[in-house]
């Protein structure tokens, strides 16, 4: 009886330690081109609720309802998430394959592109507070990075045949 | 007129201390992407909490003894013992997300990172560990936890389309841009962060504590009947901030600050401070109530002298024992790791364990040497019953679901 | 659900005649309760009990009749505790030298828990507590504060 227990003991264990390797170990990288295109897609979107963020945050620290305290906060942890989208998107192994009528490398590089870009914006947003001069500029900015991040996401659902 | 005021006060710390840092995130989390459409998870949550706090507080009040207690007597010490391992490990875990979540939000009102502020916090919860009433500490932060009503007045100050919102939490629908199984998840963080099992061990501990007898029963079965609808309302007008102001704009909820943003557009910086005071004085109230049920749940395994009420020089063990989980939580937040990703963690392993604390509290709650005639009755025991059902299923499906979904991405 | 208890002090399978006082079933009663002293501060959980063999020759107990043979009657002379807890889990027996004990004429009463009539401080049983105490609690600072506010 208590053989099986512990026999049982140790096969939990073992399956524990081989989930834990492949959820998070290298396998976890999806290996097919359309895996990894979703993959992209995510990114993509944690790049995009950034740039959200920190448009909000701006509207209202420029209408005085937002202490400057708590907007640079909200900014400095938009720039995190921005700054792993990017780093994300840098360390995705897409195959160099085509996938849906699309290029998918070409794909993750203008998906990396856009993703930089408003990791820069987002950014600009802490020196824009520190400065606080007209915010005129920089909303403007952080329109361009975010058209950039829909069009990438877009043509990145269109050819793993995500709904956007 | 005395009693009436301390049954005021009762309901009123039930509704300021329900919240948590789980509640929170998770709420917010949710809002951002689901809507409203999974607040029936939060109706299904407080029906449950109201029934095991009652049970629990009611086996405290009438046999004088704290839940775990009965545990390891029921149980043997062999099932108990694993019992103690997982509950220990959830209520550690969730220790480290809610001083994280004390962390993260004065670093909103000082823009101070959030790191150089879980020592202070740390140290903060100690000292009232050590030296504070345990009234007065329940009934301060459950004071000050009011000022979370904001969110309430938030919503309303939004002045959102209440017909749709009320469609999205009347007729649930998984939205278009999120899987089956992700909205499945999030139902089970939901619930498992309004079903903290920390709460069950914290609510037989805390009846001995205040020396509950039977008499008492009416005035605390009123304020779990109460206060914790009240504070699951608060909990829905979380969501519902983030559904009017955050899933149109595209924020998904990653990080505390954005949980300011609806609440900035509404009310402005009067408004902002009084949601930041709450969310310090949710997070520091369930450290402390974290802190305690591992002393709580460690002691009473192990047949220590414990108790708030008593000097720290007597009850020494159970004291060190809090000291140890505190630095444990700092140790583990200096690592780095983001509170908010502990804490959505910490929600789901929360709904894995429910079952274990559960279980024992409504087997003793029929157990007529402990409870005399006090045992549940027919109702109480469908209830009981029905709530066990669902939380199996929830702790067997949580894991499964986490690795499908890769923890809700 | 609400199935009724046999009253504790009859057992369903106990024979006639009822004998004097209450029956506890050793495990089901008393094992892994909260032993708790005067003041009802925990002292430990109940691990064990020592049992003595007693020349009951002169003395038939009130199961004379029904006892099987060659069992010899035994009584409680005390509780024992101590740092068990790893052969109660997982099985053996401790060395014998692990053992702490408070004899069984300090038990005032039995129910949800085990009353001792004596204070806590005063058993070889809680060093660990009065080590943690002195050695750690007592020097910080406030340690000995009420937060009750009573002197």
């Amino acid at each position: 009886m208590r053989r099986h227990a512990r026999g049982a003991l140790v096969l939990a264990a073992a399956t524990a330690l081989a989930g834990t390797l492949a959820g998070c170990g290298p396998a976890a990288h999806r290996a097919d081109a359309r895996g990894a295109l979703e993959s992209v897609a995510e990114h993509l979107d944690t790049a995009s609720s950034a740039v959200a963020t920190v448009q909000l945050a701006v509207d209202q620290a420029v209408a005085g309802r937002l202490p400057a305290v708590s907007a640079d906060v909200a900014a400095s942890d938009a720039a995190e998430g921005a700054t792993d989208a990017v780093h994300g998107l840098g360390t995705i192994v897409v195959p160099d394959a085509a996938v849906g009528g699309a290029d998918a490398p070409a794909l993750r590089d203008q998906a990396l592109a856009a993703a930089g870009q408003a990791a820069d914006a987002v950014a600009a947003v802490r020196t824009w507070l520190d400065a606080d001069g007209p915010p005129d500029a920089l909303l403007a900015q952080l329109d361009d990075a975010a058209a950039a991040l829909d069009q990438a996401h877009g043509a990145v659902a269109d050819a793993a045949g995500i709904p956007s | 007129m005395k009693k009436l005021l301390a049954v005021a006060l009762g309901i009123l710390t039930a509704i300021g201390g329900f919240l948590d840092i789980g509640d929170l995130v998770t709420n917010a989390v949710v809002g951002s992407r689901f809507g409203l459409s999974l607040a029936w998870v939060v109706v299904v949550g407080v029906v449950g909490i109201c029934v095991f706090a009652h049970m629990s507080g009611k086996v405290a009040a009438v046999s004088g003894r704290a839940t775990f207690e009965i545990i390891r007597e029921r149980l043997g010490p062999r099932a108990a013992g694993a019992n103690l391992v997982a509950s220990l490990a959830v209520t550690v875990l969730t220790l480290v997300a809610e001083v994280g979540g004390i962390a993260l939000a004065l670093q909103l009102a000082s823009s101070v990172d959030h790191r150089l502020w879980v020592p202070v916090a740390a140290l903060a919860v100690w000292l009232v560990l050590w030296r504070v009433k345990f009234e007065v500490m329940e009934n301060v932060t459950g004071l000050l936890g009011l000022a979370l009503v904001g969110f309430a007045v938030a919503v309303f100050l939004l002045g959102p389309d209440w017909g749709a919102l009320l469609d999205q939490a009347l007729t649930p629908q998984v939205p278009a841009a999120e899987g089956q199984a992700t909205y499945w998840y999030y139902a089970i963080a939901l619930f498992g962060a309004a079903m903290t099992p920390y709460e069950v061990f914290f609510f037989s501990s805390g009846g001995v504590e205040e020396r509950w007898s039977v008499k008492d029963l009416a005035t605390s079965r009123l304020n779990v009947l109460v206060g914790f609808p009240l504070g699951g309302l608060l909990s829905i007008s979380i969501a519902a901030c983030a559904a009017i102001v955050l899933l149109p704009g595209g924020v998904q909820v990653d990080a505390l600050s954005q949980l300011l943003l609806p609440v900035a557009q509404a009310g402005g910086k009067l408004l902002v401070a009084l949601i930041i005071v709450g969310i310090v004085a949710a997070t520091f109230g369930a450290a402390l109530e974290t802190a305690l049920s591992t002393g709580y749940t460690l002691a009473q395994y192990l047949g220590w002298s414990w108790g708030k009420f008593r000097r720290p020089v007597q009850a020494a063990r159970f004291h060190v024992a809090m000291i140890v989980a505190l630095v444990v939580a700092v140790g583990v937040l200096m690592t780095n790791v983001d509170p908010v990703a502990v804490t959505e963690y910490s929600v789901v392993f929360s709904a894995v364990a429910l079952p274990l604390t559960y279980l024992p509290v409504l087997v003793v709650a029929n157990d007529p040497e402990y409870m005399g005639e006090h045992v549940n009755g027919r109702a109480m025991n469908l209830l009981g019953t029905v709530y066990l059902v669902i939380l199996v299923v929830a702790s067997v499906a949580a894991i499964p679901l986490m690795i499908v979904t890769r923890a809700g991405a | 659900m609400r199935r009724r208890r046999p009253e504790r002090w009859s057992g369903p399978l106990a024979p006639e005649p009822r004998p004097a006082g209450r029956v506890l079933d050793a495990r089901l009663h008393l094992l892994d309760r909260q032993v708790l002293d005067d003041d009802e501060v925990p002292v430990c959980t109940l691990d064990d009990l020592e049992l003595e063999p007693v020349d009951d020759g002169a003395t038939p107990g009130p199961h004379a009749g029904t006892r099987p043979a060659g069992a010899a009657t035994v009584v409680v002379t005390a509780l024992l505790s101590g740092p068990v807890l790893r052969t109660r889990i997982f099985g053996g027996r401790p060395p014998s030298s692990r053992w702490q004990s408070v004899a069984w004429r300090h038990v005032r009463d039995l129910g949800t828990a085990v009353r001792l009539g004596v204070r806590g401080d005063d058993l070889d049983l809680t060093w660990p507590e009065r080590w943690t105490r002195d050695h750690v609690v007592g020097r910080l600072p406030g340690g000995r504060h009420d937060p009750e506010g009573r002197s």
